[in-house]
């Protein structure tokens, strides 16, 4: 037990923390069980630049330019921050895009399906297999030589690009709003302050780029190399939000539901949230990380994670703009994904398999 | 002396580089391994020192060399 603590307490204290400032955001404005969502985020961002029209999920998160600018500032602190890029680009931005898609079916990115468990949303259990079936295939083709290759080092500026476009939209937002899109209902008009967001995104964006936390790579981890810090990092993540939860609970008087339905911005279209989540996992393992880690891996100077960053941002655009997205369930309706939805989405899956088929390492 | 060039590859590829090397190191060679990254080196180190060998780390113009001894 004492070598179980000190191997692993940076890792349990980070989780703990996260899932301490996700709970806070909640409490601040944020929609519930959505402390944070990177996908959620980025589409919201998508939206407030006018790329899609869904006029409920429109708002320029700063937490997201939080994550950014503390990944930023930290890895010029401790000499980790290091320009790279060219490790096939368009891919990196076709598979963040298709990460996207697989995100918003299930309604929610790794960060958010951990968030929803500690809710006691029991469809983010459900697409829990799929995203752990996702990284096991993913597992399999790095095992037989998957590589997206070698990044180049590259000048200051390719490795800033990040933090300079936040910062940019920090700046708008507080001084130019009027050219920007906000939802006025629907989750994208509920939000923490802009300051409280901004202060969650740069502690979470810090811890994130010290300890390394990957929801993908954490599972990935486990399973090629029987190392477990990362997991028990996300099991932090869960436990923490779910003791919050009930602490509210029984503050407000209101009891906690575990349950499938009810559950605040999500649905039981159990077989498609599985499919989107696969998507994300196997999708993640290629990529070298998560949406969350792709986020701070920018911040940190990779050019190639803005890449896949900004197919993100398209991907949620085409999302929203195709009827691709999950549909939250509500009091008229079960919501669930579209039929388009489902077919782009086995598109996707078979995609996926013919790039991890196609991209191995030269001997 | 096995070497290994891991230098700009994207997790987890640098460790599992590393990985294959010890699992065919059967004869106990020291590895030397490249790598450009503080994450990949802290997961490196970490898994030689699990598998018995002792790591001295040397920082680079690129980076970080590693070499393993068992």
């Amino acid at each position: 037990m004492k070598s179980f603590i000190k191997n692993n307490w940076a890792y349990i204290l980070s989780g703990v923390a996260i899932g301490l400032v996700a709970f806070a955001l909640t409490l601040l404005g944020n929609p519930a069980n959505m402390g944070f969502c990177i996908a959620c985020f980025l589409r919201d961002i998508s939206g407030s630049l006018g790329f899609h029209g869904a006029k409920v999920v429109q708002y320029v998160r700063p937490e997201i330019i939080g994550i950014v600018m503390g990944a930023f500032a930290i890895s010029l602190l401790k000499r980790d921050f290091k320009p790279t890029a060219g490790s096939a680009p368009a891919l990196r931005f076709v598979l963040g895009a298709m990460v996207m898609i697989g995100a918003l079916a299930f309604l929610g990115c790794p960060l958010r399906m951990v968030l929803r468990i500690g809710g006691g949303d029991l469809n983010a259990i459900i697409a829990l297999l799929g995203f752990i079936a996702g990284i096991g295939v993913g597992v399999i083709f790095l095992n037989n030589g998957f590589s997206l290759g070698r990044s180049y080092d590259q000048p200051k500026a390719e490795g800033v690009v990040a933090p300079v476009i936040s910062l940019v939209l920090l700046f708008v937002v507080i001084f130019f709003p009027a050219l920007l899109l906000f939802s006025e209902s629907g989750p994208g008009s509920m939000h923490a302050p802009i300051w409280a967001a901004l202060v969650a995104g740069l502690i979470v964006g810090i811890i994130g780029q010290r300890t390394r936390v990957c929801f993908a790579g954490g599972i990935r981890d486990a399973m090629m190399f029987k190392q477990f810090h990362m997991v028990w990092c996300l099991l932090s993540i869960i436990i923490t939000t779910l003791v919050a939860n009930l602490i509210k609970a029984n503050i407000t008087g209101t009891p906690m539901s575990f349950s499938f339905d009810g559950q605040p911005v999500a649905h039981s279209d159990h077989i498609w949230s599985v499919v989107g989540l696969f998507i994300v996992g196997l999708a993640s393992v290629f990529l070298g990380g998560c949406p969350f880690r792709q986020l701070v891996l920018a911040g940190s100077g990779s050019g190639d994670s803005m890449v896949t960053v900004l197919g993100m941002i398209v991907g949620a655009a085409l999302s929203h703009n195709l009827g691709l997205a999950g549909a939250a369930a509500n009091a008229t309706s079960a919501g669930g994904v579209s039929d388009t939805g489902s077919i782009v989405l086995i598109v996707c899956v078979v995609f996926l398999f013919i790039v991890g088929i196609c991209c191995r390492r030269k001997a | 002396m096995i070497k290994l060039d891991a230098r700009n590859l994207s997790c987890p590829e640098p460790l599992l580089m590393l990985k294959n090397a010890i699992k065919k190191n059967k004869q106990g060679e020291d590895i030397c391994l490249l790598l450009s990254s503080q994450n990949a080196l802290e997961n490196c180190k970490r898994f030689a020192e699990k598998a018995g060998y002792t790591v001295s780390v040397a920082e680079a113009e690129y980076g970080y060399q590693l070499v393993m001894k068992i």
